[in-house]
C-alpha cells in the first residue's frame, strides 16, 4: 500500500498559481520521476524548476519544493508543486501523480499527519478546523483559551511541586525562599476562576427548544428550567412568537430555553415548525415532550440539531415506557435533575466551561485543605485536576474532537 | 559453624541484620559475614532513623516481624513527629539516636537469634551464577549455602575520597570489598558507580551550644514499634545553626581540590542529600543552608552535622566548620569524605529481589541502588525472607505499592530503575492517603502472612486489631452524627479521634490510636479508592497482549521513532513496551488507543476518548 498522499491545497477554479501538495516517504523520488531528474536531484531541501512529464508530452512548467521529513508541514517527506492555475492542468498532474501511485488525500489529512508527527497539538488542529469553518473569532478565543490554560496547568503544577517540596524537605531540609501554600493557592483559585470565565465566554450560548404536542406539559417544564437553573441570566424577550426565550446556565454551561407552539397531537403543525426549523443551528438540542413518551419527534428534525433528549412527562400519571426516556413530572419534581444533567453533560465533559469548573472547583477543595493543615489531600486533589486539564486537553483523549476538526479542513491542508 | 547454611548474607549492615533476623523467623539458618563483628548495625552517616515516608517504612519493617522499629524505640534521644500540620497521611515519625547503643541493640537482636556470624571477607560466590552454592571466603574458605544474599552496602569496591586522599574502604576505618566485585563483573553482572558522602563529626566540647537554637523532641508517647516499648530516659536536644558567606568561600576556595570536581569520582551521588560543596556549586547564590547538630549518642563525644558532608581536603573542612556560629574553636574527630561503590544495575534485580541470571542470589539495601538505613533494612528483610522461601521450595513474594511503601519502592528500583542513589519520598506513592504510618501493621498483615514472617505473637495480635478495626469501622458507619452517617462526618477536615470519641463513647474501649488510624482510614477512603482504580487500570493495560500488532509501522497513533523502537524490539506486552528506552508516555498511551480501538468493545471505550 502506497504511503504518498497528495492533494491541491488551493480551491478549485482558474488563478495564476495552484498548489498541489505531496506527503509521504518517496514524495520527492516520485516527482523526480515525474520531471524526469536524475535520482537525488530533489533529495533534501530542494528547489527545482522544470516540467511535469505524461510520458514524454509536457504537461506544465512548474516549481518543485522538496522537504526532508521533521522540516515539513506533515513531518513527513514532502513536494509541493507550485503550477498554472488552470483547472485541466492541475487535474491532469493530479492524474499523473496518481498513475504513479500517490493516493488522493482525504481532508485534513495533512494536518492529521502533522498532528500525528508531533507538530501540532490537538488544540492548535480544533483552532484550525475553526478557521477553515468561518468561525474566525471563535477560533481566536480557542486560540486564547488554549493559552490561559497551559498557563493554568503550568501553574497548578508547579504549585503542586512547591506543594510536594514543602511536604518532603521544608522540615527536614529547611531552606529559605518557600512561599507559603496558604496564600498561593488563593492566588491560584482566582485564577481558575477567569480561567472559567473565559471558558463560558468561549464557547457562547447554545439554544434548547422545548417543542411537543400539546398540553404537554412544555410551558411547565420551561418555568421549571429556567426557575432551577444555577443562576438566571437574562431573559430574551420575543424571540419567539409563543413566549420568550430564558438563558440560564448549567455548571457553567450557558443554554437558551426557547419554548414553542405545541404541535396538533397527530404530528408537527406545519406552521409551528417551519418557524422553528428555520431557527435551529447545529449545536442547539431539542427537548421533545410528549405525555407519557407516547408521541415520536418527526424524523427531520433530529438531523438538524446537535442532541434530542425525549421526555415523558406527566410520569406520576403514566407508565413509563422507552429507556430512553425521562420520565419527569412537574408535580413530583422527578426527572428534572436528569434532564438538566443531560442538557450539561451530553455536549461532553469535553467542553472548556466544564473542565474549568471542575478544576476551579478542585482547587477550592484544595484550598479548604490547605487551610485544615492535610496538605497531603490537598496534593491529592490538586493531582486530579491536573489530570483532568491533562486528559481533556493533551494528545490521546482529544483524539475523537481532533477526528471531527479534520473533516472540516480543505483537501490539502 | 553448620556444614551447610540455608542462606549466607553478606554484609552485617542494615539490610544484613533484618535479611538474617528474617531467615531465622523463617526457622531456616543463616550465616551472617561481616568484616568487623563489632561493626555490625552501625550508622556509617547520621544517627537517627526515620522521616517522611522513611518512618512509616520502619513500621512497615515493624509489621513484618523486623528489629530496626525496636531498636531505634529502645536507643532514642528524642523524638519529632514531621509534617504534623500537612496531613496525617505525610506524618513523618523521626528518632534521634544513640548511634553506638543503637548497634549494640541490633547486635543483641542477631544473638538472641542464635545466628552464626563469623568475621571475614567474602573473595568469590561458590557455584555457577545460575544457581550458587555459597561463597568463599579470605580465612574460611569455602562455606556452602542453599541461597546467598548480597548486603554489602557501599563497600563493595568502597574507594573514600577526601580532597586529593583516595584510599579503599567502605567507610572509615573499614576495608573495601574488591575481590568480590571482581568477581561478580567475572560473572558478566553489569554493576554501576554510585557515591555517597558524610559530614565531619566535631568534637562536643569543643562546640558553644548556648548561642544555638536547640531543638528538644516532642513530649509525649510514641513507639515506632506496634508493641510499644520503654521510653528511655536518656533525652538530648539537637542545634541547629547555619552555613553563611564565610563557609560558602571556604568552600569555593578549595572547591578545585574536590574529588567530585575534579571528576575523580564518577559515580552519581545523592540529589536530595547533596554534598555542600554540591550546593554551592548548584546555588552559588545562597550560601545560607541550615545545619542540624546531632548529638552521635547520650552524653558522647561527637557532634554530626547534618547538612554539611564533604570531601573537600582536611584544610577546607576545618575553615567551613569553623565559619558556623558556635563552631569558632570546633575541632574535628572525623572529616567528612565521599566514597564511591558498585552497585547492581536495575536491570540485573527482579522484582523479589532475586538477581535475574540466579535462582537463588539475592541482594539488598545500597547494593541495589538505594540509600538510607530504612530502605536498607527493608529490603533486607525481604531478600532474606524471599532468599529462604526459595530454599524451602516456596515462591518468593513481592509487595504490593498500593499498599506499602516497601512496594513502591520494590517496584521503582526493579522496574524503572534509578540515575542516583535512590530514597523513598511520600510524594513516590500514588496511594500515600492509604501509606500511612498508623495503619502500617493491618495493611502489611497480608503480605507479612503470605511471607510467613510473623512469629505466631505478633500474628495474633494484628489479627485482634484488624478484628477491632473493622467493629469500630462498623459502629462508625451505622452512627449518624449531626444528621449524617458517621462515615461521611469522618472526611470533614476538623474531625479528630477525640471528637468522634465523643460522639460514640462505645469507641473508649479501643486502643485510641487504632480508632484514630480507623478515622483516617474512613476520611480518606473515597480517593483512596479511586487511586486503586486508576493504578489497577493501568496495571489491566499493562498487561495488554500486543502480539496482535504485525506491524508497528502502521500504528499511526504513535510517532513514527516509537514506531521504529516498537518494530525492532516486538514487545509482547504493554508493559514490555514500557521497559523499552525511547518511548515517551504519549507511545505507550497512543499504543494503548490503538489496542483499544481494535478492540472496542472488549475494553469498553468510553465517548471522549
Amino acid at each position: 500500500m502506497s504511503s504518498i498522499i497528495y492533494a491541491s491545497a488551493t480551491p478549485e477554479g482558474t488563478s495564476a498559481l495552484a498548489v498541489i501538495r505531496i506527503s509521504g516517504t518517496g514524495s520527492a523520488s516520485l516527482v523526480e520521476k515525474l520531471m524526469k531528474l536524475n535520482k537525488g536531484r530533489l533529495s533534501g531541501m530542494r528547489r527545482k524548476v522544470g516540467n511535469i512529464y505524461d510520458g514524454n508530452n509536457v504537461v506544465d512548467n512548474i516549481v518543485a519544493l522538496t522537504w526532508i521529513a521533521d522540516k515539513s508541514y506533515t513531518g513527513e517527506e514532502m513536494v509541493e508543486l507550485i503550477c498554472h492555475g488552470v483547472p485541466e492542468i492541475v487535474e491532469n498532474i493530479r492524474r499523473v501523480i496518481k498513475k504513479n501511485g500517490a493516493i488522493m488525500a482525504s481532508p485534513g489529512e495533512f494536518t492529521k499527519k502533522a498532528y500525528l508527527a508531533g507538530k501540532m497539538s490537538q488544540t492548535e488542529v480544533i483552532a484550525l478546523s475553526l478557521i477553515f469553518e468561518g468561525r474566525q473569532k471563535q477560533a481566536e478565543e480557542t486560540g486564547l483559551f488554549i493559552k490561559e490554560y497551559r498557563r493554568m496547568l503550568e501553574k497548578l503544577r508547579n504549585f503542586r511541586e512547591e506543594l510536594e517540596g514543602n511536604i518532603e524537605f521544608a522540615e527536614a531540609h529547611p531552606s529559605s525562599g518557600t512561599r507559603n501554600p496558604k496564600e498561593t493557592v488563593l492566588e491560584l483559585a482566582e485564577e481558575s476562576e477567569s480561567l472559567l470565565i473565559l471558558a463560558r465566554s468561549m464557547e457562547g450560548k447554545s439554544s434548547v427548544w422545548i417543542m411537543g404536542p400539546r398540553n404537554a406539559g412544555k410551558s411547565t417544564l420551561f418555568n421549571l428550567l429556567t426557575v432551577t437553573g444555577d443562576a438566571l441570566v437574562s431573559e430574551i424577550p420575543g424571540t419567539t412568537r409563543d413566549g420568550a426565550g430564558k438563558e440560564i446556565e448549567i455548571s457553567g454551561k450557558r443554554l437558551i430555553i426557547q419554548d414553542t407552539a405545541g404541535t396538533d397531537g397527530t404530528g408537527l403543525d406545519r406552521e409551528a415548525a417551519e418557524k422553528v426549523i428555520d431557527k435551529l443551528n447545529s449545536r442547539d438540542k431539542i427537548i421533545w415532550m410528549s405525555v407519557g413518551g407516547e408521541e415520536q419527534l418527526p424524523g427531520k428534525l433530529r438531523s438538524r440539531v446537535e442532541d434530542v433528549i425525549e421526555v415523558a412527562s406527566k410520569s406520576d400519571i403514566c407508565n413509563m415506557i422507552n429507556n430512553n426516556t425521562i420520565p419527569m413530572s412537574s408535580v413530583t419534581g422527578e426527572g428534572i435533575s436528569e434532564l438538566k444533567k443531560r442538557l450539561v453533560n451530553n455536549v461532553g465533559k469535553e467542553t472548556a466551561s466544564a473542565i474549568a469548573l471542575s478544576v476551579r472547583d478542585a482547587i477550592q477543595e484544595a484550598a479548604g485543605c490547605i487551610n485544615a493543615d492535610d496538605y497531603a489531600l490537598a496534593g491529592e486533589i490538586l493531582l486530579g485536576a491536573e489530570q483532568e486539564l491533562e486528559m481533556i486537553f493533551d494528545e490521546k483523549s482529544l483524539k475523537l474532537s481532533v477526528e471531527r476538526a479534520l473533516s472540516n479542513l480543505c483537501v490539502g491542508k | 559453624m553448620t556444614d551447610i547454611y540455608d542462606v549466607i548474607i553478606i554484609g552485617g549492615g542494615h539490610a544484613g541484620i533484618e535479611a538474617a533476623l528474617a531467615v531465622q523467623r523463617l526457622s531456616c539458618s543463616a550465616l551472617l559475614i561481616t568484616f568487623d563483628k563489632a561493626r555490625i548495625g552501625e550508622m556509617s552517616c547520621n544517627p537517627a532513623i526515620g522521616g517522611i515516608a522513611k518512618g512509616t517504612l520502619v513500621r512497615e519493617i515493624d509489621a513484618l516481624g523486623g528489629a530496626m522499629a525496636r531498636s531505634a524505640d529502645s536507643t532514642r534521644l528524642q523524638f519529632r513527629m514531621l509534617n504534623r500540620k500537612k496531613g496525617s497521611a505525610v506524618w513523618g515519625p523521626r528518632m534521634q539516636s544513640d548511634a553506638s547503643e543503637y548497634a549494640k541493640a541490633q547486635q543483641r537482636e542477631l544473638e538472641t537469634a542464635g545466628i552464626d556470624v563469623i568475621e571475614d571477607e567474602v573473595l568469590e560466590l561458590l557455584g555457577s551464577t545460575q544457581h550458587v552454592d555459597g561463597v568463599i571466603c579470605r580465612n574460611t574458605g569455602e562455606i556452602r549455602g542453599k541461597a546467598v544474599v548480597i548486603a554489602t552496602g557501599t563497600f563493595l569496591n568502597g574507594i573514600l575520597y577526601r580532597g586529593e586522599e583516595k584510599w579503599e574502604g567502605g567507610r572509615v576505618d573499614d576495608s573495601s570489598s574488591i575481590s568480590l566485585e571482581k568477581d561478580l563483573r567475572a560473572r558478566m553482572f553489569h554493576v554501576e558507580r554510585f557515591k555517597t558522602g558524610t559530614p565531619p563529626r566535631i568534637y562536643r566540647d569543643s562546640v558553644d551550644t548556648t548561642v544555638l537554637i536547640t531543638q528538644k523532641g516532642e513530649e509525649g508517647e510514641y513507639f515506632f514499634s506496634f508493641n510499644g516499648g520503654v521510653i528511655p530516659l536518656q533525652e538530648e536536644p539537637c542545634f541547629i545553626t547555619g552555613t553563611n558567606e564565610d563557609t560558602m568561600k571556604a568552600a569555593k576556595k578549595y572547591l578545585s581540590e574536590s574529588p567530585l570536581m575534579t571528576g575523580r569520582i564518577e559515580g552519581i551521588g545523592p540529589r536530595y542529600c547533596p554534598s555542600y560543596e554540591d550546593k554551592v556549586v548548584k546555588f552559588p547564590d545562597r550560601p545560607k543552608h541550615t545545619i542540624f547538630v546531632e548529638p552521635m549518642g547520650y552524653e558522647s563525644d561527637y557532634f554530626y552535622l547534618n547538612g554539611l558532608s564533604t570531601s573537600l581536603p582536611r584544610t577546607a573542612q576545618e575553615e567551613m566548620v569553623r565559619s558556623l556560629t558556635g563552631f569558632n574553636d570546633a575541632e574535628i574527630a572525623v572529616y567528612g569524605y565521599a566514597v564511591e561503590y558498585s552497585f547492581f544495575n536495575s536491570s540485573e534485580i527482579d522484582s523479589t529481589l532475586c538477581l535475574n541470571r540466579s535462582d537463588n542470589l539475592y541482594c539488598a539495601g545500597q547494593v541495589c541502588g538505594t540509600s538510607g538505613y530504612e530502605e536498607a533494612a527493608a529490603l533486607g528483610l525481604m531478600a532474606g525472607a524471599n532468599a529462604t522461601r526459595s530454599v524451602m521450595g516456596k515462591e518468593a513474594l513481592t509487595p504490593d505499592r498500593l499498599v506499602s511503601y516497601l512496594g513502591v519502592m520494590v517496584e521503582d528500583i526493579t522496574l524503572k530503575g534509578t540515575k542516583e542513589p535512590y530514597r523513598l519520598f511520600s510524594s513516590r506513592a500514588e496511594n500515600r492517603l492509604h501509606l500511612r504510618q498508623d495503619n502500617a501493621d493491618r495493611r502489611m498483615f497480608s503480605f507479612a502472612t503470605f511471607l510467613d514472617v510473623l512469629p505466631m505473637e505478633q500474628r495474633e495480635r494484628i489479627s485482634k486489631r484488624i478484628e477491632e478495626s473493622k467493629e469500630i469501622e462498623k459502629s462508625i458507619d451505622e452512627t449518624v452524627i449531626e444528621g449524617v452517617k458517621g462515615s461521611k462526618w469522618c472526611r470533614r477536615p476538623e474531625i479528630t479521634a477525640d471528637r468522634l470519641i465523643q460522639e460514640i463513647p462505645d469507641l473508649l474501649k479501643f486502643d485510641r490510636k487504632l480508632v484514630e488510624s480507623v478515622m483516617l482510614d474512613e476520611k480518606y477512603k473515597g480517593y483512596i479508592r479511586r487511586n486503586n482504580k486508576l493504578v489497577e487500570d493501568t496495571r489491566k493495560a499493562s498487561g495488554i497482549n500486543l502480539d496482535g500488532i504485525k506491524d508497528y509501522m502502521q500504528v499511526d497513533e504513535i510517532c513514527r521513532e516509537a514506531r521504529e523502537i516498537l518494530e525492532s524490539a516486538k514487545p509482547s506486552t504493554l508493559a514490555d513496551a514500557e521497559k523499552l528506552p525511547g518511548l515517551r508516555p504519549t507511545d505507550l498511551q497512543g499504543l494503548l488507543l490503538h489496542i483499544m480501538l481494535l478492540e472496542k468493545e472488549k475494553y469498553n471505550v468510553p465517548r471522549g476518548t
